[in-house]
């Protein structure tokens, strides 16, 4: 049996037919096409595959696309303001280095912005806190949680 | 497509809710947060043929103070326990443990309900249950009734609530004054399943005499296990050193029943036993001390 | 317009799209009308295939084909031998290839229209297996009465056996007046590269086979691929896709070859995605070895002889155990000059998963050893460790264990001063004064390390590079070609950051065209800390030869280069003897760890790391190197356990082999970049990229001993084993 659903994706909406069984993760790279959330381990360790559901970081291996019929997601993709312009968040990952392979930095960047919306002025283990549970292979993490620090001044002067 | 095909039903309120678990009894599965569930069904370990998504249904989700109790709807989801000033206030225990639960991003999507439900013996919130003293609301087509936490839990993976019934609510008392607390695990990577946990309460008399302790032990038999002896022993005490190294000692090597897994042998979990229950021992007394007006 | 960008922490060429998500991993890839493959894995250690039927998943719906042995047309494969089949099962031209010998070996692959199907079509496989004993201990594997698991390739299941034979080690022994022995045992260790291995393979418009998928060696895919479909090399085309991480484990092929083999005979394109617990059994991991060690110093500090047992657990298949273990070889004696050594080195055959390269490619295991047999003699003389390996550290002309002198400059000494000094070794103080109360104690220990940059023992070690210049007047554009493989290390940006130099140009400038096999040259592998040096060298000689041509007025200027290293020689097979290897680099560290004696918990507080890099192309990146080292290290030292029982994999799981989080890592690290110029190396670099993982697990035991007074022999020093160590528990 097949459902149909609506959900709005970095903006956007789709409407599409799935069996219930299709995670969401699945939907959003083949249905979709939107690559950009990456999936490592299927069940919910690695948090790779971690996208905003209604403004909020959950993992999107664990949750069934059905499940987001009438709702908001944003991936990776939808995180740059504009086609010229990163966020700051992408815009520091890039000028600190926090990031080698590259395959776990969208669920990072996906996991720090309700983090640093909620803690705009974070604390190296508040950053900490907010990581743990996403997995990196190549950086060691000490990058990262600097790139983390420069994005949240960057997010502050914008405020100012 | 990892998970085996099902039948997925998204209700809107608690009586299609359970009107669907009673057609279907013990072949529908609810869904809570999915957290444990759907990595089961990744795998597909569990392969349920007809899921009841409760996501949907309204007014489950709360978390409020009514008399001497908290009540919390069984889809509050734990990122929520975690931060709600009543719960930090009335049951510290549990806003000290919430963080331990995996990470903010499962804890974001994940419920109380759905971990109860689940009865993992590794996982803190059963062990809290107990702990609290929580009482477990489940609820049928025909009515409701009432579990203390302590039948709750009857086996791994198991619990008390019966093919038709859903879990909608639990109520715990707030602590009593002069009542100190601790929760400490040890796992081998942060976020992940605890070798072993404890949780431990210490009320004190007004003379600064145990009334009355509670430990509470995870991944230490095939539910929450609950060294009651080892309590026993302190009441009406004042609580040293000695004393704490006996109920220590008494619970590890006694009372619980830890079995191995893949990470540590029981021989270490018992060590750990003893180990964290002097630790936790020692800080809720003396935060129960603290406490004392 | 000058841009002097060699020594400046350039931004990362490819961070772009990796931060926007729209840089492509294997995974990510499609074509129209494309297929998906499903590999069935044995799942058993060792086995004989008798029979296997297809029928009934051919049937299946969406079904397009399924390939057992039979269908390959060269059923082998493997990096230095072709030892291991691409599919074990009857039929296949070459014997033994029926033979499986570990639980990822490959039996049969369902191609259908989608994934579900293939998965579906799976099951319906019926597979006849003649079970057989597993050979799991290297130790009871290598006698001469173990069932042999390749009986085409000798008579014994010893695969490789190096000897070192230097000077007279009795003689040494005689002058000792300390000696040391001990047995040590060292992991396996998983890869768990955050990105499982994916694949697409099709025809091109020229009719070649195209196989985009991640590895870490462009060419020596396209041999291995060429080999087991009975191709000219030409007819393959190896195309790299974004990697995401590598670490030694993509330089053995995982699902190239039966990719190809179906887009070839199927003429479509044809995808797979390996799961998580396929990706953990289905590829190689760093050999578990057991070493045995007995070393002499005199009273005076100064080393007279080692003697060296190591035996490597190499697995089902070569893959690259000769080359891994002949670097313990050459390691195992440390960054020293000792006038006696006698190491044996074995390589065994087993039915485990096979060993194969990771970061530090034998080198960790060795340097385990023997930089904890330099602190326990430090401690029986009564010595600091610092200044007993000052005192021995290898200076220019001092020969190594295989009798001739590691090439200039050797820099060991340099980074142990540095490394020192940074740390505040000296001040530390004393023990008991460090200590905090309770059941918490601290200590602190020293390692040091170093490792070859390049291949080595004779290979003919070369990479290619080719630059373009565009513009009339000025240089408008410059295109630089290159196959290396950029797993995440930085090399895009590095090389990037030399063409700009030679040509005097912004980095932005750049334009990268690279890792396709069809266009472009030799690269070497992405491994053995090399392509800074090598690449750079290449890129630096094509980048000054199009300059060249841009000054005669050429317009393209266009010049290819390749950069051949000084040669190197194989060990001789009785006393080792051989000029190795053509650079070394040199690490040492200081670390300081607090141990839970009640519940076992080892916490590194800092770890301060010196590493001579010759020069840093790019010090954030090196730095990036270092912490990323440091951590992957720290893991192997502490956390992960790679368990198995009778064959089978345990943890097969991001959830059962436990990487590090944020949270599991040492609180401080301290990278101490030393730069002691290489001459050969370009703009004076060495390589660096294992480096800094060498010494962990020794400067981490030697402090866990410094503030529990027990030596631990074996890692990781988990929680449990802590505890067995101090007593704690039985």
């Amino acid at each position: 049996m097949t459902h149909t659903i609506t959900l709005t994706v970095n903006g956007k909406e789709y409407t599409r037919t799935v069996e219930p069984r299709m995670l969401l993760s699945d939907f959003l790279r083949h249905e979709l096409g939107l690559t950009g959330t990456h999936v490592g381990c299927e069940h919910g360790v690695c948090g790779a595959c971690t996208i905003l559901f209604d403004g909020e970081s959950m993992r999107s291996c664990l949750i069934f696309a059905v499940q987001a019929d009438g709702h908001s997601i944003t991936t990776v993709e939808g995180l740059a303001p504009d086609t010229d312009n990163l966020h700051p968040l992408q815009q520091s990952f890039w000028e600190a280095h926090g990031l080698q392979c590259g395959y776990c930095t969208p669920g990072i960047l996906m996991t720090l912005v309700p983090f640093l919306r909620d803690n705009p002025d974070p604390t190296e283990d508040e950053i900490r806190h907010a990581l743990s549970g996403n997995l990196c292979r190549c950086t060691g993490y000490q990058h990262i949680v600097d790139a983390v620090k420069l994005a949240s001044e960057k997010m502050r002067e914008v405020e100012k | 497509m990892k998970p085996a095909p099902f039948e997925y039903h998204a209700p809107t309120s608690l009586e299609q809710a359970l009107e669907l678990k009673s057609q279907h009894g013990d072949d529908a599965k609810p869904l809570a947060g999915g957290q444990s569930l759907v990595p089961a069904m990744n795998f597909r370990i569990a392969q349920p043929g007809i899921l009841i998504d409760l996501n949907r249904v309204e007014a489950l989700g709360y978390i409020r103070e009514e008399g001497e109790v908290l009540r919390i709807g069984a889809m509050a989801r734990e990122r929520h326990l975690e931060f709600d000033p009543s719960i930090a206030q009335r049951t510290p225990l549990l806003s000290e443990a919430v963080p331990f639960i995996a990470h903010p991003q499962i804890r974001n999507r994940g419920t109380i309900g759905g971990s109860l439900v689940h009865a993992d013996p590794a996982a803190e919130l059963p062990v809290l249950m107990l702990a609290l003293s929580a009482r477990l609301k489940a609820k049928n087509v025909s009515g409701e009734r009432w579990i203390a936490a302590q039948d709750f839990f009857v086996g791994m993976f198991t619990t008390a609530l019966e093919p038709n019934e859903i879990l909608v609510e639990i109520e715990i008392p707030f602590m009593p004054p002069r009542t100190g607390w601790s929760f400490m695990e040890v796992a081998p990577r942060s976020g992940d399943y605890a070798m072993l946990g404890v949780a431990a309460l210490v009320t004190l008399d007004e003379a600064g005499k145990c009334k009355e302790t509670k430990l509470v032990y995870l991944n230490a038999g095939e539910g929450p296990v609950e060294a009651k002896e080892a309590a026993k022993q302190l009441q009406g005490e004042s609580i040293t050193d000695k004393l704490i190294h006996d109920a220590a000692a008494l619970a590890s090597e006694k009372e619980i029943n830890p079995f191995g897994n893949v990470h540590a042998s029981a021989d270490f979990q018992r060590h750990l036993a003893k180990v964290l229950t002097k630790r936790t021992l020692k800080m809720a007394t003396e935060r129960a001390q603290k406490s004392r007006p | 317009m000058s841009d002097h960008s060699i020594g400046t922490s350039q931004s990362r060429v490819d961070a772009r799209g990796k931060v926007t998500g729209e840089t492509l991993y294997s995974g990510d890839l499609t074509k129209p009308g494309m297929l998906f493959m499903k590999i069935l894995f044995a799942e058993r250690p060792h086995a004989r295939v008798k029979d296997i039927r297809i029928d009934k998943a051919l049937a299946s719906p969406g079904v397009v084909a399924v390939y057992t042995a039979k269908d390959v047309p060269v059923n082998e494969y493997g990096l230095q031998i072709p030892d291991q089949p691409v599919l074990c099962g009857p039929g296949a031209g070459k014997p033994y290839t029926d033979i499986v010998r570990f639980v990822g070996d490959q039996v049969a692959v369902v191609v259908a229209e989608s994934e579900v199907q293939a998965n579906a079509a799976l099951k319906l496989i019926e597979v006849d297996y003649e079970d057989l004993p597993p050979l799991l201990d290297p130790v009871i594997a290598m006698r001469p009465d173990a069932p042999r698991l390749h009986p085409d390739r000798g008579d014994s299941n010893i695969c490789v056996h190096y000897k070192i034979r230097k000077g007279n080690v009795d003689e040494g022994f005689a002058q000792a007046d300390a000696i040391v022995e001990e047995e040590y045992r060292t992991p396996v260790q998983e890869h768990a590269y955050l990105q499982p291995e994916a694949g697409l393979a099709y025809l091109d418009e020229e009719g070649r086979v195209v196989v985009e998928s991640a590895g870490q060696w462009t060419h020596a895919d396209r041999k291995s691929i060429a080999h087991a479909l009975d191709l000219p090399e030409e007819q393959v085309r190896v195309i790299y896709p974004a990697i995401g991480g590598a670490f030694g484990g993509r330089e053995d092929l995982s699902v190239q070859i039966v990719l190809a083999l179906a887009a070839m005979k199927l003429k479509r394109p044809v995808k797979i995605v390996w799961s998580r617990r396929e990706s953990i059994i289905g590829h190689g991991k760093r050999h578990a070895v057991i070493l045995k060690a007995r070393w002499g110093a005199t009273k005076e500090g100064k080393l007279v002889a080692a003697e060296n047992e190591i035996i490597g657990d190499g697995g089902a298949y070569m893959y690259t155990t000769n080359k891994v273990l002949g670097n313990s070889a050459i390691t195992s004696t440390g960054p020293y000059y000792i006038p006696n050594v006698k190491t044996d080195v074995y390589g065994v055959y087993t039915n485990n998963v096979p060993g194969a390269a990771f970061r530090g490619f034998g080198a960790p295991q060795a340097l385990f050893m023997a930089e904890s047999q330099m602190n326990k003699l430090a401690e029986k003389l009564g010595m600091d460790p610092v200044e007993f390996r000052l005192k021995n550290a290898l200076k220019n002309g001092d020969t190594l264990g295989v009798g001739t002198p590691a090439p200039n400059p050797v820099s060991i000494a340099e980074c142990i001063e540095a490394a020192r000094d940074s740390f505040n070794w000296r001040k530390a103080g004393k023990r008991a004064k460090r200590q905090p109360q309770g059941a918490v104690v601290r200590g602190r220990g020293f390692a040091a390390g170093f490792k070859n940059v390049g291949f080595s023992f004779g290979y003919k070690e070369n990479c290619w590079a080719k630059v373009e210049i565009h513009g009339n007047g000025n240089i408008e554009r410059v295109v630089l070609h290159h196959a290396g493989a950029e797993v995440g290390q930085g090399f895009h940006t590095v090389i990037s950051q030399m063409a700009a130099e030679v040509l005097n140009v912004p980095v932005g400038m750049i334009e990268l065209r690279t890792s396709d096999s069809a266009t472009q040259g030799n690269p070497g592998s992405a491994s053995a800390s090399r392509l800074t040096f090598m690449a750079g060298n290449a890129v630096r000689g094509a980048a000054e030869q199009a300059l060249e041509k841009w000054k005669a007025e050429e317009r393209p200027a266009v010049a290819e280069f390749s950069y051949f290293a000084p040669p190197t020689t194989p060990m001789d097979k009785e006393t080792g003897y051989s000029m190795p290897n053509f650079q070394y680099a040199y690490v040492a560290q200081a670390a300081e760890v607090e141990v839970d004696t009640e519940t076992g918990h080892v916490r590194v507080l800092r770890i301060t790391s010196a590493d001579d890099v010759g020069k840093a192309i790019n010090p954030d990146l090196v730095v990036g190197q270092i912490e990323g080292a440091i951590v992957q290290a720290h893991g192997y030292a502490v956390l992960e356990e790679f368990k198995t029982k009778d064959g089978r994999v345990l943890t097969d799981q991001l959830s059962t082999y436990l990487i590090p989080t944020v949270w599991d890592i040492p609180e401080k690290v301290d990278s101490v970049v030393v730069e002691v110029p290489d001459p050969n190396g370009p703009w004076g670099a060495r390589g660096m990229g294992e480096l800094p993982y060498l010494p962990v697990a020794a400067v981490i035991a030697a402090a866990i001993h410094d503030a529990t007074g027990v030596w631990i022999n074996e890692f990781p020093f988990t929680p449990e084993r802590v505890l067995r160590a101090l007593g704690k528990i039985k």
